[in-house]
């Protein structure tokens, strides 16, 4: 019975000092939501124009699991929350990049119509 | 028995204790803020001074606001370094969504300004051509009005031409005829019939 009561007492101890590792639920929420922001990106252009987003996106989110797995739960939480902003990230600067090109090939098509039309009115003359 | 785990007890709470101090030793120690949180504050200062990321990106901007708040926040109650240094980190990159955010909005708006831009192009194209197609009909309508012109006036001449000949024509047989009747007329001249001699002379 007592030693019920020290291991009680000990945990209490645990966690009012809040040592990290043993305190808290696992953060299973932040960790899908993770997930599924990586996912999305990879999905996206991200692999192309924002590698290195993704990739930090994708090591953070395993080191997350990992830590899942270790019980290291605020440690996971903190990764999660990090490969989820990173995922955003690597999705809309690949999004701005794919955008930005559009603009890029219309001003071209613009430059070639115009070229074309004044070396017909050239022609003409 | 009862004894032991007395003992047991006392060392589980020396033991906490060293930690538990140890640990709050460390957090006074550490009463400056993690450089992140300077870093992401600056971050988001820069941002929201950059007139294109403020106009173009103002949802995303206020999400990096939150962040950088958060940071604070989490940092004056809790005065925990690591989970300080992550929202930091989380907020740094919140800022860079918002850059991002809005360097896309700004290539949506190109999109769209070039995409009526090329229309206009491609009308002021199809115009020059329509034109260049109606000054290519109305060169070969004077062409063409032109060579019936021509035409016409050849079929007239030839029409006098005819005429003149066959005026000529007509003249020549005349002067043949007058001719012809003139030298019969010669040959009829000199019969003289003499008396008594069957005259052969046309009379």
């Amino acid at each position: 019975m007592a030693s019920k009561q020290t291991v009680i007492q000990l945990l209490l101890l645990c966690g009012a000092l809040g040592l990290s590792g043993c305190a808290g639920k696992p953060p299973t929420a932040t960790l899908s939501q993770a997930d599924l922001a990586v996912q999305q990106a990879s999905k996206s252009k991200a692999p192309e124009y924002a590698s290195l987003e993704l990739y930090m996106a994708r090591e953070q989110f395993t080191s997350a699991q990992e830590a899942m797995q270790h019980k290291e739960y605020t440690q996971a939480r903190r990764l999660a929350e990090r490969a989820m902003v990173n995922a955003q990230l690597a999705e809309t600067k690949a999004q701005a990049e794919q955008t930005r090109r559009s603009a890029e090939e219309l001003r071209q098509s613009i430059e070639t119509l115009r070229s074309e039309a004044a070396q017909q009115a050239s022609r003409r003359q | 028995m009862r004894r032991a785990t007395r003992e047991y007890r006392f060392l589980c709470l020396a033991i906490g204790t060293v930690i538990g101090m140890s640990l709050v030793g460390m957090g006074c120690a550490t009463h400056v803020p993690p450089a992140e949180l300077a870093q992401a504050r600056t971050a988001y200062a820069q941002a929201q001074a950059d007139p294109q990321v403020s106009t173009r990106a103002p949802v995303a901007l206020r999400e990096a606001e939150e962040a950088v708040r958060r940071a604070e926040l989490t940092w004056d109650k809790e005065k925990d370094v690591r989970e300080v240094q992550n929202l930091a980190a989380v907020a740094q990159q919140r800022v860079e969504l918002a850059r991002a955010a809005a360097v896309q909005k700004q290539a949506e708006i190109d999109v769209e300004q070039l995409g009526v831009e090329r229309e206009r192009v491609l009308l002021e194209a199809r115009t020059r051509e329509a034109q260049r197609a109606q000054e290519a009909v109305e060169q070969a309508q004077r062409e063409a009005d032109r060579a019936y012109q021509q035409a016409r006036s050849a079929t007239t001449r030839s029409t006098q031409l005819a005429q003149e000949l066959t005026t000529t024509k007509e003249e020549l047989a005349a002067q043949e005829q007058a001719a012809r009747e003139q030298a019969a007329r010669a040959q009829t001249k000199p019969c003289h019939c003499k008396r008594g001699v069957r005259c052969h002379c046309k009379k």
